[in-house]
């Protein structure tokens, strides 16, 4: 990318930038304009130091690394912190807020994750657990025979497990 | 850690087929990001990088566009030579941009930049194509169409469908089908087949003459024409924008952006889109005309690319029913 190729700036944006955002969208309490205004920040601070990005940490970390020192300074320089959560309705019974916030996180990184494999391995995956389609008709969608889309799958599950387990404990540990 | 802290905290077991499904499972569907949103960041992030890239490797950059440039003039003294040594017939139209597969008569796939001779057709299966006649108007293809070049002012549409952009002050074009031929007046228009049944007229700008077996049918802008084979016909209105005109964005040849001003990108993204373009404060009019852009939006389509190029200006650009309403960022 640092070549100047187009096509190179187009992948990164597609794979990254829905996950940065998400990142940070989770953090601001879902304040759309505050997201955009964040993200455009980091993420222009973070393509022009580029070339200090040393490949020791993933590169989704890295990302979201930036974008949490840019919330920080938002919230620096409001000298205010983020809202407390209100509970407005009786909870359930049953009902307990920490492991309500780890799930919310859980599905945070979860989501990311999606966001950041290759395409046709997050709609793989997306089809065979959320959608429940048999194989055969993933390798039907997907313009391929039944063994390899269980190929793919099995790499897609990889890939993603190891996403995962990327983001757990990094961009996930500030809160 | 154990394993129960380990699945709870979200790290993974070895064996990860139940896990995956578990974690997908609960956390459902990705909810979706505004595109307008990714595209601002991406416009932001895109002028970053393209500094960043230049402060990096001058030197390199200047060679290579060296390079290009001895290329280019290399190319094209061996593209003159040759078309003339071969006597190609002038050609009738240029392709301005290609999205799928497009071939030109039954032999070779278009790309970018190739001249169509007069006399020949094109068929696009799952592509699409934006050509510009040799009279200045630009056509687009729509996927599963077949289009004859009879002259650079008329064009024969077979099957499929035909977008026309004449602009102002250029001659008019003729679109012959097997159901009616139209001609614009200074126009926007869509004209579609619908197999061998009906012919469907769409005016976004100005007006269109529609003959069918000695009949001559008026379109006004905003309005749709259906013309069956037995000779009814029927009109509706139509929106300038929409998802009835969404392919005809697919099929754009985008804008280079690199020095021109943003008075001339907005007029672009209103011929594409067909949404009005207005200003929150009359200083912003002669604002636009000054200030001068830099950069690329690469393949973002028109509808996209204002939200990326507005917050690099100090603008914000909101869609409010057809209308792209411009102010300054606070």
């Amino acid at each position: 990318m640092l070549a100047g190729e187009e096509d190179a700036f187009e992948t990164f944006g597609e794979r990254y930038f829905t996950a940065v955002y998400r990142f940070a969208f989770a953090r601001l309490d879902g304040d759309r304009d505050l997201t955009r205004e964040i993200v455009q920040t980091a993420m222009t601070k973070a393509l022009s130091r580029l070339d200090t990005y040393r490949g020791d940490a993933a590169l989704l970390t890295w990302l979201c690394a930036c974008c949490r020192n840019e919330i920080l300074m938002h919230f620096r320089r409001r000298r205010t912190a983020p809202a407390d959560i209100e509970l407005v309705e009786e909870p359930a019974s049953g009902f307990d807020p920490e492991d309500q916030l780890l799930e919310q996180e859980k599905a945070h990184r979860v989501h990311m994750a999606l966001d950041v494999l290759p395409a046709n391995y997050s709609q793989a995956l997306q089809w065979k657990y959320l959608d429940r389609l048999s194989v055969n008709e993933i390798a039907w969608r997907l313009g391929m025979g039944p063994k390899a889309a269980e190929s793919l799958l099995t790499r897609a599950r990889q890939a993603f497990r190891n996403l995962y387990e990327s983001l757990h404990g990094r961009t996930g540990s500030d809160d | 850690m154990d394993e129960r802290d380990q699945t709870t905290d979200g790290a993974l077991p070895p064996d990860d087929e139940e896990i995956v499904r578990g974690l997908l499972t609960m956390a459902g569907p990705r909810p979706p990001i505004p595109q307008e949103d990714l595209d601002a960041i991406s416009g932001a992030a895109r002028s970053a990088w393209r500094t960043q890239v230049r402060r990096r490797a001058p030197a390199h950059r200047a060679v290579w566009m060296s390079l290009a440039a001895a290329l280019a003039v290399a190319l094209g003294i061996a593209w003159w030579w040759t078309s003339r040594e071969a006597r190609v017939p002038v050609p009738v139209a240029r392709v301005e941009a290609v999205v799928g597969p497009v071939r030109l008569e039954n032999s070779r796939w278009i790309a970018k930049g190739d001249a169509i001779p007069l006399g020949t057709t094109l068929h696009s299966s799952t592509g699409r194509a934006a050509l510009r006649l040799a009279g200045g108007a630009t056509v687009r293809l729509d996927v599963q169409s077949q289009l004859s070049f009879v002259s650079t002012s008329a064009l024969d549409l077979e099957r499929g469908a035909l977008y026309v952009d004449t602009g102002s002050g250029r001659p008019s074009i003729e679109v012959r089908t097997p159901l009616g031929t139209a001609r614009d007046i200074g126009t926007q228009f869509a004209i579609r087949l619908e197999g061998s049944t009906a012919l469907r007229v769409r005016v976004r700008e100005g007006s269109v003459l529609t003959q069918q077996h000695g009949r001559t049918y008026l379109t006004p802008a905003g309005q749709e024409l259906l013309l069956r084979h037995d000779g009814t016909s029927e009109r509706r209105n139509v929106a300038a924008h929409g998802p009835e005109w969404e392919w005809v964005l697919e099929a754009s040849p985008g804008f280079d952006i690199e020095g021109r001003s943003l008075q001339e990108f907005l007029d672009w993204v209103s011929r594409e889109t067909g949404w009005q373009i207005r200003y929150a404060d009359n200083g912003l009019v002669e604002s636009a005309a000054k200030i001068v852009l830099h950069g690329s939006i690469g393949k973002l389509r028109a509808d996209r690319a204002p939200f990326a190029v507005l917050p690099g200006a100090g603008l914000d650009g909101r869609l409010e029913d057809g209308t792209l309403v411009i102010r300054r960022r606070h």
